[in-house]
């Protein structure tokens, strides 16, 4: 059983550990703004909403990578970029549509969750447990499946959930 | 490494904008943000220089930990010469303009000078320059921000600005960035303003390195183990903020209330913490509405507050029924405890003024308390207020004084003076609450006797974060003092004066302190930093900031003399609660305390202590 | 079950790849008309620039992939086809029989109409063998004539500059990148690309390429006089479907192959997808096909295997997307970035920043965008274009505050993130 990433917004503070810890696992330096994991801050601060990929089945960005640079890793069940390989032509930027898979100007190279193979950093350092890493099955974590399906509204992707 | 080792100089009467690399033997003798701060503003200003001339600087200054994965890592410094005081200022602050700051590349900014039309400062990682604010100028720090990130077109800057009291001078104006953080204390807010300089509007995307990341990430989530440990970083700050002191001050009998005439408040139970949590009779919502963390902080004492939309202060107001910053205990004491105001939505409401306009609300509130008693007592009268009823209690006379004072206009003028200037003015000098001509904050002295020692001696007029010993004497930590003992209090007020220097200096915030020692703190430091960092090197680090910003006021003017209280705290016994009958015997402290310090009896450092601390 | 494809760009390669999903057992074989391993043309700008080598243009970097899904790459090309007896000849090899057939052929660079249009230093930039050919014959300063501003021209415009090439534009349009921006947002990047050093002609014809020694340089003659000198020219005019082979067969045509909602031809074991196949837009409701367009490529060949194998499964997000990178400056259009008849649309132009966004509107449903000088965040524009989404107030709300849809979207979604 794959474990995912269980989102808890009314938990989050915005406090930006864990784009500090992803920024520092992605580039080695604590850099928020180039981290795989955002907070979405709004109604004047009042709501926060931490926001990454959902590591989606049949994942549009791995699906159009058109140097198969994005694959999957069986035992996470993450969606994985290979850097040395990704051309950082972006197209599964504008294909994934949760705006997750980014490009990085510096590097060249798209960026995105990978779980940390495993021991997800965001998770780690998070001090109110807004993330947690969980067993994909646990109840709650489909509640952010069926998010993933409402932005999949197309009877194509209605089918391809079924499969 | 940690340092980015840069320092940006802005010449605002010539406009350049130079980078240059940061003085590394500074660095290690006084770590970053307030302490190397000061000592860039020592080595190159004029002590007795007019706060306000173009001759004085302005300093904003980051920490070797601002901007990392230590926990609240979000602190940065605004260190000048105070208008207020005329003594060193350094006003922290927090939220995500100092890890801005620090992501651009920069440990620094000194401003020099001063621009001949408003400006502001862009910075976008290393490119910078200074740009035409002359359409910036006259709207409000909200306004500011968002006029600001609709220039850039750019959604992610960070900016700290000044609003109206800026401007005009008030001479407790702060700076605020992020909409509701600030820089609030000593009117650094005033020096901005007289430089021209509207704002700061900051993108950095470069990335904060560190020495040892690995051991930085070990040493934070110790550190971050000790604060999720902590009854009062990980229970008492995130469920009710700050707030959750004023019904425990209050019950102590150490709340100022009403000008320090009394120490406990009947409103308390009203303004406070709880109370901002309970659904309000009017419209069923609570006040609070969400709690906010500064950058990379763990504890998120910060509040989002909203006020009832019918309330008298905001109703047909669109631009004020919105979610922003809420109350902190500071606050609601000074705008509520010291004027004797208990409607909640009123005090919230003057918060977001002070916030949208940058006004500092412990010198504001006191100095509308000093003001209410002189009306009380006849020295004004409702010709001077311009017909503002100036009762003690009145929700409707604080908000409008507020708003006056603000923009500068009628009573407000005098308001905008400080309280010391005011009853100076109204020939009533002993009715202001003030050490070094600031005003004290939400601790009566006289029911907390180390308050009153911290107070008298702190650097930059009186002020409780200079060395918080409420942490001891009323919530145990480190360990517990009898709060109505002088005993020992010299040696806690200088030990927590030195941590606190090295605390404001590392670029973390000073409520780690509750759960955190230095023994915890020295190995974030230690790892983030080049060389070797110990509890012990870094103690010395404090005491030399302590001393180096005593000489610098002993070259403004001050002697010992200033280190004392109002006469209200050290003649007039507390009325009531546990300390009734009591006045705070700074006598009993303060020999004591210099003798500790290494200083001369009218508390000059003498040769052998600056010699031992290289200063 | 006996499946065929030609093609083994990215529709064909995806779709041969769910049809074994679908169905361990069949035989499937792809049609390759070009030899060594199916390729991306997407990623031919970032092998002039030698970002990459040829084995990273590989559409699958494991050369055994295709062994190991027992999916037989045949290297030949299509030359007709037979529907009575559901063969596929073949240009070199013997005929082959299907099942099912998909055609997922591509297109082909549209030819320039021009004398000279064939002397040996004008080419595409079309296949591999054209890249090796235009790195081979690039040098530092080199000064080289691209005909045609269009979205395909335009990625290779950076890889060129950066070989150290010295570039002309040439655009018979009024503007650059015509069907993927408007004027304004065009403008942005052509000034842009200025100020990197590229020069360009719009509303220029190409009237002649003339030899001024025989395989030497040449000189581009404009209709409008001006003479260009250029050691190499890059033609990319445009594409158009390759489908000569389907033409005299009973499938039915328009600029391409049509296919109904499932992807399927005129003949009712044949599927098309891809730069082939035309199919009506989401919006527009035209028959159209959107070329070089990866995702939607990949989404009809996975969608037409599924429906090839049995599973009954529309295909109903035909719009356009595109996003370019010039010099830095990112772009990005999405869906009727147009507008549609009775919608609205909000628009930010920042020119100082190079910056731009419109957003447009039918009812209250998002259905096209263009963003200029950002990258952050896009795939949620495609999101919402793609879910067709009723966004009720929260569109006034996007009208007011354009840079604020990362809210908008959240607060969309917010049933499934409010836990």
């Amino acid at each position: 059983m794959h474990k995912a990433l269980l989102i808890k917004p009314v938990h989050c503070t915005a406090c930006q550990q864990c784009e500090m810890a992803c920024s520092y696992m992605k580039v080695g330096a604590f850099n928020p703004s180039k981290s795989a994991i955002k907070i979405f801050t709004f109604d004047g601060g009042g709501v926060k909403v931490p926001y990454t990929c959902t590591q989606c089945n049949e994942a549009w960005c791995m699906m159009v990578c058109p140097v198969g640079a994005i694959t999957l890793n069986t035992e996470t069940g993450a969606k994985v970029v290979t850097e040395a390989r990704c051309v950082g032509c972006k197209v599964c930027t504008i294909a994934c549509p949760f705006g997750t898979i980014n490009y990085n100007s510096d590097k060249g190279v798209v960026t995105k969750c990978d779980l940390c193979n495993g021991t997800p950093a965001c998770v780690e350092v998070c001090p109110t447990n807004a993330l947690t890493y969980v067993d994909a099955d646990n109840l709650n974590s489909d509640r952010m499946q069926t998010h993933a399906e409402k932005s999949h509204t197309s009877a194509g992707e209605v089918a391809h959930k079924t499969l | 490494m940690s340092w980015t080792k840069k320092i940006l100089r802005v010449n605002l009467t010539t406009g350049s904008c130079e980078s240059e690399p940061l003085n590394m033997e500074w660095a290690r003798q006084y770590l970053g943000q307030r302490g190397l701060a000061t000592k860039y503003l020592v080595e190159e200003t004029d002590p007795s220089v007019d706060p306000l001339s173009a001759d004085n600087k302005m300093i904003f200054a980051t920490g070797p930990l601002t901007g990392t994965i230590a926990p609240t890592s979000g602190r940065w410094s605004v260190v000048t010469k105070g208008p207020l005081t005329g003594a060193i200022a350094c006003s922290n602050s927090g939220g995500f303009f100092g890890a801005e700051l620090k992501n651009a590349g920069w440990d620094m900014i000194i401003f020099e000078g001063r621009a001949e039309a408003p400006v502001y400062l862009d910075i976008n990682n290393d490119q910078v320059s200074l740009k035409d604010a002359s359409q910036l100028w006259g709207t409000s720090v909200w306004e500011t921000e968002d006029k600001l990130r609709e220039i850039r077109g750019d959604d992610d800057i960070r900016v700290a600005s000044i609003g109206s009291a800026g401007e005009k001078g008030v001479l407790f104006a702060a700076i605020v960035n992020d909409k509701d953080r600030a820089a609030g204390r000593s009117g650094v807010g005033a020096v901005m303003g007289s430089k021209n300089l509207k704002a700061v509007a900051v993108r950095g995307t470069v990335g904060v390195t560190v020495d040892d990341p690995m051991g930085l990430m070990k040493a934070s989530g110790a550190a971050k183990g000790a604060i999720s440990e902590n009854a009062v970083t990980s229970q008492g700050l995130p469920t009710y903020g700050t707030q959750v002191l004023m019904n425990v001050i209050n019950e102590l009998g150490a709340l100022p209330t009403r000008n320090a005439t009394e120490v406990q408040f009947e409103g308390a139970h009203l303004v406070s913490g709880e109370a901002m949590t309970e659904p309000r009779k009017s419209d069923g919502e609570a006040n609070l509405v969400s709690t906010h963390a500064c950058f990379g902080c763990p504890i998120s004492c910060g509040r989002y507050s909203k006020i009832d939309p019918e309330h008298f202060t905001v109703k047909g107001k669109s631009q004020y029924q919105i979610v922003s910053g809420g109350l902190e205990y500071e606050n609601a004491w000074g705008l509520g405890v010291a004027t004797g105001v208990s409607d909640l939505e009123a005090l919230t409401f003057a918060n977001f003024l002070c916030n949208e306009q940058g006004l500092d609300p412990i010198t504001c509130g006191s100095t509308i308390g000093a003001a209410m008693e002189l009306y009380e007592m006849g020295a004004i009268t409702s010709e001077d207020t311009n017909g503002i009823e100036l009762e003690f209690g009145s929700a409707k006379a604080l908000v409008e004084i507020l708003e006056a004072t603000a923009k500068g206009e009628g009573f407000g003028r005098d308001i905008a003076l400080g309280s010391k200037r005011l009853c100076d003015k109204y020939g009533h000098p002993e009715l202001s609450m003030t050490v070094k001509s600031q005003e004290f904050p939400a601790y009566d002295p006289r029911g907390i006797q180390g308050m009153g020692l911290t107070y008298a001696t702190s650097n930059r007029g009186a002020c409780h974060l200079r060395s918080y010993t409420v942490s001891s004497e009323v919530l145990g930590l480190p360990e517990k003092t009898d709060p109505h003992t002088t005993d020992g209090k010299a040696g806690l007020v200088m030990a927590f004066q030195d941590v606190t220097a090295v605390v404001d200096s590392s670029g973390t915030c000073i409520f780690t302190t509750f759960a955190l020692s230095l023994d915890d703190i020295a190995p974030m430091v230690d790892a983030a930093c080049v060389g070797e960092w110990s509890s012990e090197s870094l103690m010395e680090v404090g005491e030399r900031i302590w001393n180096m910003e005593r000489q610098y006021n002993i070259a403004a003017g001050f002697t010992g003399k200033d280190d004392t209280l109002p006469e209200r705290l050290l003649k007039d016994a507390a009325k009531s609660g546990p300390a009734k009958g009591r006045v705070n015997e700074l006598d009993k402290m303060l020999p004591e305390y210099y003798e500790l310090r290494g200083w001369s009896d009218d508390g000059v450092p003498t040769a052998e202590t600056l010699s031992r601390l290289s200063l | 079950m006996s499946y065929v494809i030609i093609g083994a760009g990215p529709a064909g390669v995806t779709a041969a790849e769910t049809l074994r999903k679908q169905s361990p057992d069949a035989k499937i074989m792809l049609v390759c008309d070009h030899p060594g391993l199916p390729y991306s043309r997407m990623a031919i700008p970032y092998l002039l620039t030698e970002k990459v080598d040829e084995q990273g243009i590989t559409l699958r970097p494991d050369e055994s992939h295709f062994d190991q899904l027992n999916i037989t790459l045949l290297h030949d090309s299509a030359a007709a086809l037979d529907l009575g007896s559901k063969t596929v000849l073949l240009n070199r090899g013997e005929p082959i029989q299907y099942q099912k057939l998909l055609i997922a052929s591509g297109a082909k660079p549209r030819q320039l109409p021009t004398p000279g249009n064939s002397l040996p230093q004008v080419q595409n930039c079309w296949t591999l063998e054209d890249a090796r050919l235009l790195i081979a014959h690039l040098k530092d300063g080199s000064q080289v004539v691209l005909i045609g501003a269009g979205f395909i021209g335009t990625i290779i415009l950076e890889a060129l500059i950066e070989k150290g090439a010295k570039v002309t534009v040439i655009e018979q349009g009024e503007r650059i990148v015509p069907r993927m921006v408007g004027p304004e947002p065009s403008a942005l990047i052509r000034n842009w690309c200025e100020q990197n050093g590229v020069v360009f002609y719009t509303s220029s014809v190409v009237e002649e390429i003339t030899e001024v020694e025989e395989g030497g340089s040449l000189l581009v003659h404009l209709r409008e006089g001006e003479v260009i000198p250029a050691e190499r020219v890059v033609v990319a005019t445009g594409a158009e479907p390759n489908c000569s082979f389907v033409e005299g067969s009973a499938i039915q045509m328009e600029g391409g192959i049509v296919v109904d909602s499932h992807l399927r031809s005129s003949n009712p074991d044949i599927y098309a997808a891809g730069d082939v196949a035309v199919a009506p837009d989401s919006f527009s409701h035209q028959l159209v096909s959107h070329h070089a367009i990866q995702p939607l490529a990949v989404e009809q060949g996975r969608i037409a295997a599924l429906n090839m194998s049995g599973k009954e499964v529309e295909y109903s997000s035909h719009f356009a997307m595109n996003i370019l990178d010039t010099f830095g400056l990112i772009t990005a259009s999405f869906g009727a970035w147009e507008g549609v008849e009775g919608g609205d649309s909000v628009e930010i132009m920042d020119s100082t920043h190079h910056r731009y966004l419109c957003y447009q509107f039918d009812g209250d449903r998002l259905v096209g965008a263009t963003t200029v000088g950002r990258s952050h965040d896009l795939g949620i524009i495609k999101g919402l274009i793609q879910s067709k989404a009723s966004l009720g107030r929260l569109k006034e709300k996007l009208k007011e505050q354009p840079e604020r849809l990362k809210e908008i979207y959240l607060e969309w979604s917010k049933p499934g993130f409010r836990i």
